[in-house]
């Protein structure tokens, strides 16, 4: 370790219903100054997203879970891009360690349930009104939401224009 | 997860299980991989840290890239940088995990919280302070005045199971001695024994 050397790196854990919806945060959250963990709830199941990642984009840090509760105790952020049908089962799975984490939400109006499903947690919703370039922020914690913030202007800055 | 933090506040004050629900809400539960880093030289140092399980060191690094360890914390122990933690300067150390560990961090909004719903925990983190200050005191001396034997002796009788799971030449660093000093060191209590 040299004087001088970067920020320790933070990690994010991502789960999502789908592999494709895997890659599209994946694809949106391509920074190098993130480790990034992709949680999968069946086994193999980001098997293809992986080989993709790793031919694509090689620098980037990842790692396929297949524990959601080991993913997110290792994330300093979690990303939860789930049906509703799903989100109660995957906030009871993690609530206990996504304690005081800001987890990231993505809908079309605030995520009340699953801000009462992870009480303890700095749950922020992007909501989308019209494509990426034109996300709102909505949660209770303003440290979370600058937070957030910061992550979604490095991600306009990493994609080419 | 928090069976050993219960066990530690428990030691200095009396809390109550509704109270220590209180206390479980504001810390961060995380988990760190062997070499992988809470803090870095230039972050500023966000949390206070408990260590339910593994290892970590902090240290710095000098101009000549030689690093000086500053503590180790074993399980049940506390580690950060207070400076940078209550000033939000930047900290001139770097908290390495030598162990996978799970550790709880706590920020100082959370901390005031803390203080704020439960305020016997002034108690608990008074005498934290210290008991730090006393390590910190005593570590000073012994760094102006100790033998590297002394130091050496009082390190295994303080720490026991350092020497299983500390590398030789962190050992040497923390001790501030080179690494064939502390091997002539253990070679001649070997042959004492």
């Amino acid at each position: 370790m040299k004087k001088g050397a970067m920020a320790a790196k933070k990690t994010i854990a991502i789960i999502a219903s789908t592999e494709q919806k895997t890659s599209t945060i994946v694809n949106k959250f391509l920074m190098e100054n993130y480790r990034l963990l992709l949680l999968e709830k069946e086994p193999n199941q980001l098997n293809e997203l992986s080989a993709e990642i790793k031919l694509k984009h090689p620098s980037l840090e990842f790692e396929i879970v297949n524990c959601l509760k080991d993913g997110c105790w290792e994330a300093d952020i979690i990303i939860l891009d789930v049906s509703c049908g799903e989100q109660k089962e995957v906030a009871e799975l993690i609530k206990d360690v996504a304690t005081q984490k800001p987890v990231i939400s993505f809908s079309d109006h605030e995520n009340i349930e699953l801000e009462n499903l992870l009480k303890h947690s700095r749950v922020v919703t992007v909501v989308n009104a019209g494509g990426m370039n034109e996300s709102s922020l909505c949660g209770k914690d303003r440290d979370a939401l600058i937070e957030v913030s910061e992550i979604l202007k490095n991600v306009k800055q990493s994609i080419p224009q | 997860m928090y069976e050993l933090l219960y066990k530690k506040i428990s030691e200095l004050i009396s809390i109550s299980e509704e109270e220590f629900d209180v206390c479980k809400t504001l810390f961060v539960p995380k988990k760190l991989r062997k070499r992988q880093y809470l803090l870095q030289e230039g972050d500023v140092c966000k949390y206070n840290t408990f260590v339910s399980k593994g290892l970590l060191r902090s240290y710095t690094i000098d101009n000549k890239g030689t690093e000086h360890i500053l503590q180790f914390a074993f399980e049940g122990w506390w580690i950060g940088d207070i400076y940078s933690f209550l000033t939000e300067q930047p900290s001139n150390f770097n908290i390495e995990a030598l162990e996978d560990c799970e550790l709880l961090l706590i920020t100082k909004s959370s901390m005031d919280t803390l203080l704020e719903k439960v305020p016997k925990f002034e108690r608990y983190f008074r005498i934290l302070i210290q008991n730090n200050l006393i390590a910190t005191q005593r570590r000073l001396m012994g760094t102006l005045s100790e033998t590297a034997e002394e130091k050496y002796t009082n390190l295994v009788n303080n720490f026991p199971g350092c020497l299983q799971r500390v590398p030789q030449h962190m050992i040497a660093s923390y001790l501030g001695i080179t690494r064939e000093t502390l091997s002539r060191i253990r070679g001649q209590m070997a042959s004492r024994k």
